[in-house]
């Protein structure tokens, strides 16, 4: 297999700020001639520091990370919009991204125009387009506003529009990063069987996102970039277990406290949440027990109040369950000064990933709010994959089952 | 380095050439006269200088009627002033392309000086329907015109290219374009005669590469040779600032994206 892909230990320097002024060019050309001035060290940041990887014909490549962790600057650099500050890059073939739909488009051109223009811009040739012409509509679904100007459109239009005309260009490199969020479910179903058939026709690729399910089925290899340095390159399953044991494990220690919502008549000083041992830990082991001890401070007294306790997904903020005083029926007698409420969740059928913790007190009417609908802390379920390593195919079983849902719940096949 | 451009350019013909049209179009675009604004802006500048420095301040003019006068040369500055004014901020103006996408960047000022020359040939259409009104007769010196051309548009691209890369990180150059291109015009015998230039100011006066091609577009329509040997000197400037302008803007071109 031949590398068309190439990174030799490349960095690039941003420097920040807002530029120098006219004024204080001048200066520095002044002040230039008598001493040469060296750099602010302080307005500069490394986006990408020392980074060597390659791409093989055919491969396609993940890049995941957090947000500033590089993976934009990396394809800025592969699409040669910008130039690395120190190291070598090099590509074979025609590179194109879908990186921003669109971006060539003027609003004031009619679709008809604007397919010629951005198909243009992204390097296509004026009888390739033709020949495409009809294909790139039926794809954006925009048969009647041909001659529309596009800023008639709607955001959907728009994007659909963009999105179908970066994807007839026929590169030999396809960059993506991120662009599976454009037009309804719909449409983003089809663009992703669009990029799914391309790169399984063999197509070389570059993937960015932060849908990692998306990564995971797609690439034959995931680089996971930190802070302008790969921190781990491999295989997709490796690579994204670490990446979020990591992700996790941020998630729990970065637990938004808002207590600006002056309205409530209680505080929360904090949980308190134990393993089946009575250990205090966030790390929860799959089935097995946890308790959440609230630790609250009432400075007036309340009469029965009603607490809810709500799980909610870390990184999608999908509520899954709730221990919830409204619906039991149940409350307690009253709440004065500093003192804790607990609640055990039996044998915990969640996956392996992190999950947030909210809380919401009623009054005693139970149309009174007591404490406002907050974030008040975090777990993270254990991942048992050590033991499903030996278990069969190691990619397969392994394979990432934290996208998978949220529960485990048991079952078994009947032929 | 220098033919090393020059391909990736020609492989990026295509799209200079959509480009272009794209300038044409926006700039017509939802507007009730369209492409007449090209005829319309040389030719009311026309009006008003007839009316000013010919009736009111009667400014010789060699014996040209004032229309030709002033529009032989509003044409042609027209074209120039217009030119780098869309040119020069071509590159801030697209800021979404040229942080996103990557094509040879000297595309966009080309673009807009291909379009303000696209301007320039239909109010050229005025230009003639004037010679015929006035009769001129056309004159075998006419033939200069393609190289005044040429040397007009090879002095727009390079200031274009230096404007379009030093725009990108200082600003101020937004403000400097309107002021210097009037400052220009009046250092330029556009509303006066060449002949009006008292004669010890003239070799410093015709330093300025504008000077010698206004003055002579003016010339060959009434069968006067330009003054080749300030024609000779000019070139050398205008090709002096093309190279230094080309070159700067390849320099600079990889910090656009970044710096915009």
């Amino acid at each position: 297999m031949s590398a068309v892909m190439k990174f030799e230990s490349v960095s690039k320097k941003y420097s920040l700020g807002s530029g120098e002024s006219f004024r204080e060019m001048l200066a520095r050309t002044t002040a230039g001639i008598l001493r040469r001035s060296s750099s602010n060290p302080q307005n500069e940041l490394m986006a990408l520091e020392n980074v060597s990887f390659e791409v093989n014909q055919g491969e396609v490549l993940g890049f995941i990370g957090t947000n500033g962790a590089g993976k934009t600057t990396t394809l800025k650099i592969l699409s040669k919009v910008t130039r690395p500050t120190s190291g070598k890059v090099f590509t074979e073939g025609r590179v194109s991204s879908l990186i921003e739909l669109g971006a060539g488009f003027h609003p004031d051109l009619t679709g008809r125009e604007n397919i010629y223009l951005n198909g243009a811009i992204l390097g296509m040739e004026r009888k390739d387009i033709s020949k495409r012409f009809d294909e790139i509509v039926a794809f954006s679904e925009i048969e009647g506003f041909l001659d529309t100007p596009v800023k008639r459109y709607s955001s959907g239009m728009y994007a659909r529009l963009g999105f179908a005309v970066a994807a007839h260009v026929s590169p030999d490199i396809l960059l993506v990063d991120e662009v599976l969020s454009v037009g309804d479910e719909a449409f983003q179903m089809k663009c992703r069987d669009f990029i799914r058939s391309y790169i399984e026709d063999g197509h070389t690729s570059i993937f960015v996102s932060h849908n990692l399910y998306a990564i995971e089925q797609l690439c034959d290899r995931v680089i996971w970039l930190d802070k302008g340095h790969i921190r781990q390159m491999g295989e997709p399953g490796t690579v994204l277990r670490e990446y979020l044991d990591e992700v996790d494990k941020r998630l729990i220690v970065s637990v938004p406290q808002d207590e600006a919502a002056s309205a409530n008549r209680i505080k929360i000083h904090g949980l308190e949440i134990s393993n089946e041992h009575g250990e205090v830990t966030t790390s929860i082991e799959q089935n097995k027990d946890m308790l959440i001890k609230v630790l609250y401070e009432a400075p007036q007294r309340i009469e029965s109040p009603f607490f809810c306790i709500w799980i909610s997904e870390a990184q999608s903020g999908l509520p899954l369950f709730s221990a919830n005083m409204l619906l039991d029926d149940h409350t307690i007698p009253y709440i004065e000064g500093i003192g804790s409420l607990s609640c055990r969740f039996n044998k915990l059928p969640l996956m392996p990933k992190a999950y947030n913790i909210w809380l919401e007190v009623y009054g005693q009417d139970r149309a009174q709010l007591i404490y406002k609908w907050n974030i008040v802390g975090g777990f993270r379920i254990l991942d048992d994959y050590q033991k499903r390593e030996f278990a069969g195919d190691r990619r397969g079983e392994v394979r990432f089952s934290r996208a998978h849902g949220a529960f485990k719940i048991p079952y078994e096949w009947i032929n | 380095m220098f033919t090393q451009n020059i391909q990736e350019l020609y492989k990026f013909r295509g799209l200079l050439w959509v480009w272009s049209m794209r300038e044409i179009r926006v700039r017509y675009k939802q507007s009730l006269l369209g492409g007449i604004w090209a005829i319309l802006q040389p030719f009311s500048s026309m009006l008003i200088f007839t009316f000013i420095f010919g009736f009111i301040v009667k400014m010789p003019t060699d014996g040209i009627p004032y229309p030709i006068f002033f529009y032989s040369a509003l044409l042609p500055w027209t074209f120039f002033s217009s030119s780098i004014s869309f040119a020069v901020p071509s590159l801030v103006s697209n800021l979404n392309l040229v942080t996103k996408i990557y094509f040879p960047r000297e595309i966009l000022p080309i673009g807009a000086v291909v379009a303000a020359f696209i301007d320039f040939i239909i109010a050229s259409l005025l230009y003639i329907v004037l010679l015929i009104i006035y009769q001129v007769p056309l004159k075998l010196t006419l033939l200069w015109l393609p190289v005044l051309i040429a040397m007009q548009i090879l002095l727009t691209f390079g200031i274009s290219f230096l404007g379009a890369a030093l725009i990108v990180s200082y600003r101020d150059i937004r403000f400097i374009i309107p002021l210097g291109l009037q400052l220009w015009m009046y250092l330029t015998p556009v509303v006066y005669p060449f002949s009006m230039v008292p004669e010890r100011f003239r070799l410093l006066y015709m330093l300025n590469p504008m000077a010698g091609i206004i003055d002579s577009y003016r010339g060959i329509l009434l069968g006067r040779m330009p003054q080749w040997e300030y024609l000779a000197v000019e070139l050398v400037i205008i090709v002096f600032l093309f190279a230094f302008g080309y070159l700067f803007f390849k320099r600079k071109e990889a910090s656009f994206a970044d710096i915009i």
